[in-house]
């Protein structure tokens, strides 16, 4: 489904696949790069050389976390994408679609902050869907695995920077297990759309050209997708959804809002929400991983149609409490109807 | 504007940002291939200034370098730009 916004979004989509080793995620990408659907699609992976593989367009690229800011995690980005993203869009007419591959053990973080980051990218490219392939058989232990103190659960960041999880090689797993891995992933991120595989064989629909980015998108497919989330007491990342009507003012938003991504940023992977402002005539709508915000007006409330505001943090330890308070001081109005 | 906004999406980038951008290329005699990044940070980390500005040059083959600027990246001027990315003793981070 395109909306009209949509279709006047003449950015060239992103996909970013990340996963475990063993996850199939070279099995996905093999699909993506033989299967009839009609995409030129460009390809930045970390094992092959620049090759062609029928209309694919194949790039090697080696990790580099480049820091904007002196270590600071809001400002990583991955030098390397930089780099070539802007090579590629000098080749524009070649390709409609670009696929990035991450290492298994890659943080998702800089990769998704690099179209944050630049203006340029951002005006030419449209991060639409981040795609996260679990080997539903292993990936418990992945998640369970206890890390050294600062050092982080890849497997738990995949998960939480997901649009959509791929749950591969179902056959290799019972039907319990499958249901445990679907609760713990819906525990890291309540949101996501979990699409369940064998040999990696799914619709790729399903993940290609999704618009995941697009709130609007994506809440009129599944309305309740930014507040939908259970209260987990014993998971470190969680999802945590608010729902609040009315309409926010903006001197008490901004404030709350800088605060809390100066002070919880490191441990907020992704925000996203849709907005009532005070005054507004449109929706504000925003997506966030960690301290970078990106957000725009959308479209006009409708007549009749209640300001409510939705929204979902997704993070480390995150206090349920204390975010839907600070959220509802912001308050202008409570239950207004336009 | 509430935190986080732009501009309604324009047909291109900031015209301002890329005309930084071609000072810099200008400045260091940089191939169109080196990617040129500038951007307004306002992290608020413990020991970080509430707003910097960065500029990052990435050539595709080389060491990435940077630099800061504690100036509003619409207030910066050639002359910024020269006494920062020209100097000697360059306030700059190899990768």
């Amino acid at each position: 489904m395109t909306t009209t916004a949509e279709s006047r979004d003449t950015r060239v989509p992103v996909t970013v696949l990340t996963g475990f080793l063993g996850s199939g995620k070279t099995t996905l990408l093999n699909r993506i790069l033989t299967e009839h659907h009609g995409m030129r699609i460009a390809v930045i992976e970390n094992e092959f050389g620049e090759v062609g593989i029928d209309d694919a367009l194949v790039l090697d690229a080696e990790e580099e976390i480049f820091e904007m800011n002196n270590g600071c995690i809001c400002c990583t980005v991955r030098g390397d994408l930089i780099r070539i993203l802007g090579a590629l869009m000098r080749r524009r007419e070649k390709f409609d679609h670009i696929l990035i591959e991450t290492t298994g053990l890659a943080d998702p973080a800089p990769v998704a902050q690099t179209f944050f980051m630049d203006d340029e990218i951002a005006a030419q490219l449209r991060l639409d869907a981040i795609v996260t392939l679990v080997d539903t058989a292993h990936v418990l232990q992945h998640l369970d695995e206890v890390k050294p103190e600062g050092v982080e659960n890849e497997a738990v960041e995949q998960i939480a920077f997901a649009d959509r999880v791929v749950l591969n090689k179902t056959d290799l797993a019972d039907e319990e297990t499958i249901g445990h891995v679907i609760r713990r992933v819906r525990a890291i991120n309540s949101g996501v759309r979990v699409i369940p595989a064998q040999h990696a064989r799914i619709d790729l629909q399903q993940v290609l050209d999704v618009g995941a980015f697009d709130l609007e998108r994506v809440l009129a497919d599944d309305p309740s997708f930014l507040t939908d989330t259970e209260h987990q007491h014993d998971a470190t990342v969680t999802s945590v959804g608010i729902d609040l009507p009315g309409e926010l003012d903006e001197d008490k938003l901004n404030p709350w809002l800088g605060t809390l991504l100066r002070t919880k940023g490191v441990d907020i992977f992704r925000s996203k929400g849709i907005l009532a402002i005070a005054g507004a005539p449109k929706q504000y709508v925003f997506q966030g991983v960690h301290m970078l915000l990106d957000g725009e007006f959308g479209r006009d409330w409708r007549d009749g149609e209640e300001r409510r505001n939705r929204l979902v943090f997704i993070g480390r330890n995150l206090d349920r409490k204390e975010l839907e308070r600070g959220f509802a001081a912001c308050l202008a109005t409570a239950g207004a109807v336009a | 504007m509430p935190l986080g906004a732009r501009s309604p999406r324009q047909p291109g980038p900031s015209p301002q940002l890329r005309e930084l951008k071609e000072t810099v290329r200008r400045l260091l005699g940089l191939d169109e291939d080196t990617a040129v990044m500038v951007r307004q940070l306002a992290c608020t980390e413990p020991g970080c200034p509430p707003v910097e500005t960065v500029v990052a040059v990435l050539p595709m083959d080389g060491a990435a370098r940077r630099w800061t600027l504690h100036v509003l990246a619409d207030r910066i001027t050639e002359a910024d730009l020269r006494r920062v990315l020209l100097a000697t003793d360059q306030d700059q981070q190899n990768h």
